[in-house]
C-alpha cells in the first residue's frame, strides 16, 4: 500500500542544525556523565582518558552553540516561528497530552487536531530550549571563568543535563522506535513525511496551513 | 660568648640588643623557647625597628641606631638608683671597691676623660689605674663610699643618664624603657640570671667596643657572669667566624688572642715584657708564644735565637692595618700590588663599597677563592666600570663549599665540632687545604736556594703535613695535632695548655685550642656524647669547648667567695670540701685544688692581674675607662649627654672621616642589617632558587610617616643617597619602622639589607655604597649601623 | 596507623622559612623567583610548586603592634570537601588522615580548588594536575617525621598522633595565653577535626582562616541529592522507554495483522 503522498516537513537548515545539535548533545551527555559519575568510566579510553573526554566535551559544546548560531543567522524566521509555536500552548495540546501515555506504549488513540508541532513535541522543545540555555550559560561560566563561578552552578549544570537527557531519551524513542511515530525519523533525515501521517497527527496544520497554502497556490497561475 | 647556645634555656630574662636573633640565629629561639616553657623566662628585644625577634619577644623597646650607650647608661643609673645590683658579687668579684688614681677625671663639658691629646686623637691612660699604697697594693674601700672608688665613680658617671635624658637621646618610649630596665635588672637578685644576646648592632659603631663593655659591666653589676643562663653572648655572624678570630685572622692578633708584634717590641724579651702580670693567667703568655713559634718554625726556633721571633713580620708601631686602612692605601695606590680574597666579597660587604671597588682597580693581580663567581671576582665589569682601563689580572679559583670538605668549625659558644664531608664538590673545585698546601710548597721551593736573611722565615717555616690531595682527613688531622700541641721530646700530644713550656720543649699552634686532641681522648672535637649531668645543657662529652672544655667561662663566679653556689637554684660549680677540689657540672674555670680560703681562692676573673671583673677598665680602651655616649660620626642630632659630638678616638682613617654628610642634606638615619633567607653578600643564597625566591629583591624598610611625607608607595623603587654614594631598593612601607623624637625633633630611621649585588639569580644594588669609611676607636670595625641618608622616589 | 596530625603553634614561629625550603627540597619542587610582593612574604599564595608557605600579618592593636606568621598548608581535613567533589577519585582519605592524591586519576579539573574552604589545591593547567601538600606521606608511612616538622627549630611545628597533638595544643594554648590573652585553638572540631591543629594568638579571621568552615551546601546538594537522583532518573527513563518499546511493538503487532488478514494476504509476521 504505498503510493502515499509526501509532504516536505523539515527544511535542510532545520535538519542540519537539528542533527548538529543532537549529536553534540549526545557527545556532551556521554562525556559529561563520564566526569560526574562512574557508570561510564569504561568509555574513558575511547576519548583518551578523562582529560581527553573533557576536551571533547568542550569541542562538542562549541558545535552545540554553533547549531543555534547558524540557525539564527541563516533563517531566523524559521527558528523564531518554532520558538513561538513551542511557547504557545492550546487546549488541544493539553488534550493531546492526555492521550500521550497510550501513544507512548503504541496504543492508538483519537487525537484532537494538532498544529505543526503537537503538544508533546512542544513540551520536548521546551525541555530542550530551557535545558540548553541553562547548560550553555552555566557551562560557559564553568569553562571560561571558573574562578568567579559559584559552587551551586555545578549541581545546576548537572541537574539540567539529567533533565535534558531524560527528555532526549524519550524524544529518541518516540522519533525512532515507537511504531506510531517512528516515521518522523525519516522526516528529520530526508525532510519529507507521508501526507497520511500529517493528516492523522497534525490535522489542524494540515487543514488550515497546508491546504490553505495549496488553495492560494491554485489561485495563482502555475 | 662567655656562655653558649644551649645555656640560653637556663636564663630568666634574655635581653636581645643589637641582634635580631630570631631572624639570623633561629636556633637561639629553640633554647629561648625552652627557657620560656620550663622556667617562665621573659624575652626583651631592643631594636630600632620591630623585627622578627620583636614579634616573638615579651617586651619590645625601640631605640634609634647609634644610641646604645645612652640606653645602657640609663640601665646603670636605674640599677644604682634602685639598688638592683648583686651587692656581694660586686663587692667580692669586681673592682668596685678599688680606688682609682687622683688624676682620673671626666669632664662632661668637653666630653673627655683626662689626658686627651687632640692632635694624636688619643689618651694618655696613665691615670686610669688603681691607686696603690706604699706596698704597691691596690687601695680598696669595702664600704664602697670612697669618692674615687670605682663604685662611686661609676655611679656618678651615669647619674647624667636619667630616664628623660635617655628618652631624648634614644627616642625610646619612656614607659617601655623603664619596663625594660625593671625587668632586666631583676636578674640582679640572687638565684636569678639574665643573658644578653648581641651582634653587629652593638659592635659596628665608632663606639662599638664600648657598647660591648657596657654589657660586660652590666652583667658584673647584676652578678650574671659565670652563671648558667647569664653571660655576655655574642651571636657570631658566620658558622666559623669564631674559629677565624680564635686562629687570629685579624691584623692585630696572634692565635689565641695574643697581640701581634709591632716595631715597638723588636725582641721577644720586649714582647714578653708586655705580658700581663701574675696572678693573671695571661702571665703564662710567654709559654704560649714560645710554643707557637716552635709550631711555626720547628727546629729553626731555638731558645738561643728567641725562638725565631725575628721571623715574624712586625707591624709598624702606630700604623693601622685594618680593612679600612688597607683599602685606603689601595685607593691611594701606595704599594699594595696583589690581593688574595679568600671567601670574602668586599665589593658588596666593604664599607664605602664604591670607593673600595675603585681601589681594587689599582691592583696588578687579584686572586679570589670562592665557590661562586661573585661581585669581587667580577669587579672589573661591575656597573659603571670601564674594563678597558683596568689592568688587574684576576684569578678565580673555584673552591668547595662547607658541605664538600671536612675539618672543624668553632661556633659562637666556643664549641669546636668536627664536620665530615657530605659530598664531593662538582667539576674542578678544589679543597682550600689543597690550594694552601700547594701555594706554601711552591713559594718555599721558589725561595729554597736563597741565602738572603729576609727569606729565611719562608725557608724555615715548617710544613710537614700529609698531602691533602691524597687525604684531606689526614692533612686536617696532622694540623689539628699541631694546633693542640706536642711535647717535642716524646712526640706526644699535650693534655692542655697547662703543659706548655717557654723553653722550646713544646709546640702549640693555638694555646686556647690546646686539649682538643689528646693522647687519652684523641680528637675530642669528634666526640658526640649527649650526657648532660645537672641538666644545664653543658654536654661535656659533645665536641670540645675552649678553653680546656669549659662550657661557661668564669664559672667560679657562680659560687660565692666561700665556695658555695650563690643559690641552690643555680648550683653549677662549687668547692667540694671532702674531695678538696672544685667540682660541679662543668670544668671549673679555676685551678682545681685552690681552696676558697686560699689567697686568690675567691678571685674568679683569672685573666686579669687583679683577678676581678673590671667595671672600670684599667688603662682601658682607646676611648675611655667608662663607656660614654657619643653620636655616630654621621648623626641627625647634637650630643646632649656631653659636649663632645663624636667619639674623640674614633677611627677616621686618613680620608674616611672627611667624607661626611651633614644632617641638612641627609636628614634620615640609615642602618644595614640581614635577613634569615639571604646570607651575607648572597654568593650562596642568591644563587640558590629556593632561597632566592624567598627574598628576590633588595628592599628598604621605611615608616608609614616617611612614606606619606615623600609620597612613596609600598613596592615602588626608591633611591637612598649618602655622602658616599647611592643605592636603589624597593620600598617596604611598614608600621614596623618608626619616627624617633630626639630632643624635640622628629627623626626618621630607615634600613636595608646588604645582601644584594649584581651577580646571582636575583640582583640588587649594593647597600654598602652608602656606608662610611670610619670605624671603632679600638678595632676599626666599620660604622655600618648608623649613618645618614636621604631618600627619593625613582620616577622611571 | 592511627590518625596523625601536625600542631602548628604560630605563637612560636619566627618565619625563618625553613619549612618552606625543606618542603621544596624533599619534594624537589622548582624555585619560582617572582617580583617583590611588598612584604617579607615570598609570594601571594601557594602554587603547584609551592605546597607550603609562611603568610605574614602585621596587626596594629590597642595592646600594641604585633607581627604574626602563619604556615599555610593542606590541613588534611577530617571531612574533606576536595575528596567529596573530586569527580575521578583522585583524592582519597587515608587511614592516617592524609588526604592523598592519586596521580593517575587527577585530570586537573580544578573542582577541588573550588571546593576547598582554605583555598589550598593548586592546578598546574599545563600538566593538568593538581598539587598540594602530601603530609609527607612517603615519609610518615616509613616512620619518619614530615620534612617541615623535622626542620622547625623552635618546635612551632610538631608531628604526632592526632590525639597527642590535640592534647599538646591545650598545653601550648595555656602557655600562649600569657602573652596573647585572646589565643585560641583552631582545628580540633572544624570539619571533622583538621589534620593541622593551629594555636593562634587571636581570631582565625586575623590570619586568613575562615571561622567555622563548612562544606558548601551546593557541594553537598550536588553529591548527595543531584547525583544519585540523576542516576536514578536516567536509569528509570531508559528502563521505561525500553519497556515502552516492547509494549509498543506488541501493540502495533496487535493492530497490524487484523488489517493484513482483511486484505487477504498470508504473510503477516514481524
Amino acid at each position: 500500500m504505498s503510493n502515499k503522498k509526501r509532504i516536505m516537513r523539515f527544511s535542510a537548515l532545520v535538519r542540519v542544525t537539528h542533527w548538529m545539535y543532537a549529536i553534540s548533545f549526545i557527545v556532551l551527555a556521554i562525556t559529561g556523565f563520564m566526569v560526574t559519575g562512574s557508570a561510564l568510566d569504561w568509555l574513558e579510553p575511547l576519548f583518551g582518558g578523562l582529560v581527553g573526554a573533557m576536551v571533547v566535551h568542550r569541542i562538542a559544546a562549541v558545535f552545540l552553540m554553533g547549531a543555534i548560531v547558524i540557525s539564527l543567522i541563516v533563517r531566523p524566521s524559521e527558528i523564531l516561528s518554532w520558538l513561538k509555536e513551542s511557547f504557545t500552548f492550546t487546549e488541544n495540546d493539553a488534550l493531546f497530552l492526555l492521550t500521550f501515555p497510550y501513544k507512548f506504549v503504541g496504543m492508538k488513540r483519537e487525537l484532537p487536531p494538532q498544529g505543526f508541532y503537537n503538544g508533546g513535541e512542544k513540551i520536548n522543545s521546551l525541555i530542550q530550549i530551557v535545558s540548553g540555555a541553562v547548560l550553555i550559560v552555566s557551562g560557559l561560566f564553568m569553562w571560561l571563568a571558573p574562578g568567579i563561578t559559584p559552587m551551586w552552578v555545578y549541581p545546576v549544570h548537572v541537574t539540567f543535563m539529567v533533565i535534558g537527557s531524560v527528555g532526549a531519551i524519550g524524544h529518541i524513542y518516540l522519533a525512532a522506535l515507537n511504531p506510531l511515530t517512528n516515521e518522523t525519523a525519516r522526516a528529520m533525515i530526508l525532510g519529507d513525511i507521508s501526507e497520511e501521517y500529517m493528516i492523522e497527527n497534525h490535522r489542524q496544520w494540515y487543514e488550515e496551513v497546508y491546504l490553505g497554502k495549496k488553495k492560494e497556490n491554485n489561485k495563482s497561475p502555475a | 660568648m662567655t656562655n653558649h647556645w644551649t645555656d640560653f634555656k637556663n636564663t630568666d630574662v634574655a635581653l636581645i640588643c643589637g641582634s635580631n636573633a630570631a631572624e639570623n640565629h633561629p636556633v637561639s629561639f629553640a633554647w629561648l623557647q625552652q627557657a620560656r616553657e620550663k622556667r617562665g623566662a621573659k624575652i626583651i628585644c631592643v631594636d630600632p625597628r620591630f623585627t622578627r625577634t620583636a614579634a616573638r619577644a615579651d617586651l619590645y623597646c625601640p631605640i634609634r641606631s647609634g644610641s646604645n650607650i645612652a640606653f645602657w647608661g640609663g640601665m646603670f643609673n636605674y640599677i644604682f638608683e634602685n639598688e638592683q645590683y648583686h651587692k656581694d658579687y660586686v663587692l667580692s668579684y669586681t673592682n668596685a671597691a678599688s680606688v682609682i688614681k687622683e688624676g682620673y677625671a671626666f669632664d662632661e663639658n668637653t666630653g673627655l676623660f683626662d689626658s686627651f691629646n687632640e692632635e694624636k686623637r688619643g689618651y694618655g691612660k696613665g691615670n686610669w689605674d688603681y691607686e696603690k699604697d706604699a706596698d704597691g697594693k691596690v687601695v680598696k674601700d669595702l664600704t664602697l663610699r670612697h669618692p674615687r672608688c670605682v663604685f662611686q665613680l661609676m655611679k656618678k658617671h651615669y647619674s647624667r643618664y636619667t630616664i628623660d635624658m635617655v628618652v631624648q637621646t634614644t627616642g625610646a618610649p619612656p614607659d617601655k624603657l623603664v619596663e625594660v630596665y625593671k625587668l632586666y635588672s631583676s636578674t640582679g637578685q640572687v638565684g636569678k640570671a639574665g643573658s644578653i644576646l648581641y651582634a653587629m648592632g652593638q659592635t659596628q659603631y665608632t663606639s662599638g667596643s664600648q657598647n660591648v663593655r657596657c654589657m660586660a659591666m652590666l652583667q658584673l653589676l647584676l652578678g650574671n657572669m659565670g652563671l648558667p643562663g647569664g653571660g655576655v653572648n655574642a651571636l657570631r655572624g658566620h658558622s666559623n667566624v669564631q674559629g677565624s678570630t680564635d686562629m687570629a685572622l685579624l691584623f692585630h692578633l696572634l692565635p689565641g688572642y695574643m697581640p701581634a708584634p709591632t716595631t715597638e717590641w723588636p725582641t721577644l724579651a720586649d714582647y714578653n715584657a708586655t705580658t700581663p702580670a701574675a696572678p693573671s693567667y695571661w702571665s703564662n703568655r710567654p709559654k704560649f708564644v714560645a710554643s707557637l713559634l716552635k709550631a711555626w718554625y720547628g727546629d729553626a726556633a731555638t731558645p738561643q735565637n728567641q725562638f725565631a721571633y725575628d721571623f715574624l713580620p712586625k707591624a709598624k708601631k702606630g700604623k693601622n692595618y685594618s680593612h679600612i686602612s688597607m683599602f685606603e692605601d689601595l685607593h691611594a695606590n701606595t704599594g699594595i700590588k696583589g690581593l688574595f680574597v679568600w671567601g670574602q666579597n668586599p665589593v658588596v660587604s666593604g664599607p664605602s663599597a664604591g670607593l673600595e671597588s675603585k681601589a681594587m682597580e689599582n691592583l696588578d693581580w687579584l686572586v679570589c677563592l670562592d665557590p661562586f663567581e661573585n661581585e669581587t671576582s667580577t669587579f672589573w665589569k661591575r656597573p659603571g666600570a670601564n674594563a678597558k682601563k683596568i689592568n688587574t689580572e684576576v684569578f678565580l679559583l673555584p673552591v668547595t663549599t662547607f658541605l664538600e670538605k671536612e675539618g672543624t668549625l668553632t661556633h659562637s659558644g666556643r664549641l669546636i665540632q668536627y664536620r665530615w664531608k657530605a659530598v664531593d664538590g662538582p667539576g674542578n673545585v678544589r679543597q682550600e687545604s689543597y690550594i694552601i698546601d700547594r701555594l706554601v710548597k711552591r713559594v718555599k721551593s721558589l725561595y729554597a736556594a736563597s741565602t738572603k736573611p729576609q727569606d729565611l722565615p719562608i725557608k724555615s717555616m715548617t710544613w710537614n703535613y700529609p698531602d691533602p690531595l691524597v687525604s684531606q682527613a689526614n692533612f686536617i688531622d696532622a694540623v689539628m695535632r699541631e694546633i693542640n700541641g706536642k711535647d717535642l721530646a716524646t712526640g706526644k700530644q699535650v693534655p692542655s695548655f697547662a703543659a706548655l713550656k717557654d723553653d722550646g720543649s713544646t709546640n702549640c699552634g693555638n694555646w686556647i685550642y690546646s686539649g682538643m686532641y689528646t693522647e687519652e681522648l684523641g680528637n675530642r672535637t669528634k666526640s658526640r656524647v649527649l650526657d648532660d649531668p645537672g641538666g644545664w645543657g653543658a654536654h661535656p662529652g659533645w665536641g670540645f669547648s675552649w678553653p680546656a672544655n669549659r662550657r661557661i667561662i668564669y664559672n667560679r663566679a657562680s659560687a660565692d667567695p666561700s665556695g658555695k653556689p650563690w643559690s641552690k637554684e643555680r648550683a653549677y660549680i662549687w668547692w667540694d670540701e671532702a674531695a678538696q677540689k672544685w667540682t660541679g657540672y662543668d670544668v671549673p674555670d679555676f685551678i682545681g685544688t685552690v681552696k676558697p680560703t686560699d689567697p686568690l681562692g675567691d678571685k674568679p676573673f683569672i685573666m686579669q692581674t687583679e683577678r676581678e671583673g673590671r667595671l672600670f677598665a684599667i688603662k682601658g680602651l682607646n676611648d675611655g675607662p667608662f663607656p660614654e655616649h657619643y653620636e655616630p660620626v654621621e648623626s641627625p642630632t647634637l650630643n646632649v649627654l656631653n659636649k663632645r659630638q663624636n667619639n674623640p678616638a674614633a677611627f677616621l682613617g686618613k680620608e674616611g672621616g672627611k667624607v661626611k654628610g651633614d644632617s641638612e642634606k641627609f636628614p634620615i638615619i640609615c642602618s644595614t642589617w640581614r635577613v634569615c633567607e639571604q646570607f651575607h653578600t648572597g654568593a650562596y643564597s642568591r644563587n640558590m632558587p629556593w632561597l632566592a625566591e624567598l627574598m628576590p629583591s633588595s628592599f628598604v624598610e621605611i615608616s608609614e610617616e616617611l612614606a606619606a611625607e615623600k609620597g612613596i608607595k609600598n613596592g615602588e623603587v626608591v633611591e637612598l643617597v649618602s655622602a658616599r654614594g647611592t643605592a636603589r631598593a624597593v620600598a617596604m612601607v611598614t608600621p614596623r619602622a618608626r619616627v624617633f623624637k630626639l630632643h624635640g625633633k622628629n627623626v626618621h630611621q630607615v634600613g636595608l639589607t646588604w645582601h644584594f649585588g649584581y651577580q646571582g639569580l636575583v640582583k640588587g644594588e649594593i647597600a654598602n655604597h652608602l656606608t662610611p669609611h670610619v670605624g671603632d676607636a679600638n678595632t676599626a670595625i666599620p660604622e655600618y649601623k648608623a649613618f645618614l641618608v636621604d631618600i627619593r622616589r625613582v620616577t622611571v | 596507623m592511627s590518625r596523625m596530625a601536625r600542631l602548628i603553634d604560630i605563637t612560636r614561629c619566627t618565619a625563618c622559612r625553613g619549612c618552606q625550603v625543606a618542603c621544596k627540597r624533599w619534594n624537589q619542587l622548582e624555585g619560582e623567583i617572582g617580583p617583590f610582593t611588598g612584604s617579607y612574604q615570598s609570594h601571594s599564595d601557594l602554587s603547584p610548586n609551592r605546597w607550603t608557605m609562611i603568610k605574614f600579618y602585621e596587626e596594629k592593636k590597642q595592646t600594641g603592634f604585633e607581627w604574626h606568621f602563619r604556615k599555610t598548608t593542606c590541613l588534611h581535613c577530617g571531612d574533606a570537601a576536595c575528596v567529596r567533589v573530586c569527580p575521578n577519585g583522585a583524592l582519597v582519605q587515608m587511614e592516617n588522615g592524609t588526604i592523598r592524591r592519586i596521580e593517575e586519576n587527577c585530570v586537573g579539573c580544578g573542582y577541588c580548588a573550588k571546593a576547598c574552604p582554605f583555598d589550598i589545591p593548586k592546578v598546574d593547567h599545563e600538566a593538568k594536575k593538581m598539587r598540594k601538600c602530601t603530609f609527607c606521606y612517603d615519609r610518615i608511612t616509613n616512620g619518619l617525621t614530615p620534612s617541615c616538622a623535622k626542620t622547625c627549630v623552635p618546635r612551632a611545628i610538631v608531628y604526632g598522633s592526632w590525639d597527642d597533638m590535640a592534647k599538646l595544643a591545650d598545653e601550648r594554648l595555656a602557655q600562649a595565653k600569657g602573652r596573647y590573652p585572646k589565643a585560641q585553638i583552631y582545628g580540633k572540631t572544624e570539619l571533622g577535626g583538621l589534620g593541622v591543629i593551629y594555636v593562634l594568638p587571636d581570631s582565625p579571621a586575623n590570619y586568613g582562616l575562615p571561622i567555622d568552615p563548612k562544606i558548601s551546601f551546593s557541594l553537598v546538594f550536588w553529591k548527595e541529592v543531584v547525583q544519585p537522583a540523576g542516576k536514578l532518573l536516567l536509569g528509570a527513563s531508559l528502563a521505561v522507554t525500553a519497556a515502552a518499546f516492547i509494549f509498543s511493538r506488541r501493540n502495533a503487532f496487535k493492530q497490524k495483522p487484523s488489517s493484513k488478514i482483511e486484505e487477504g494476504g498470508g504473510q503477516g509476521h514481524e
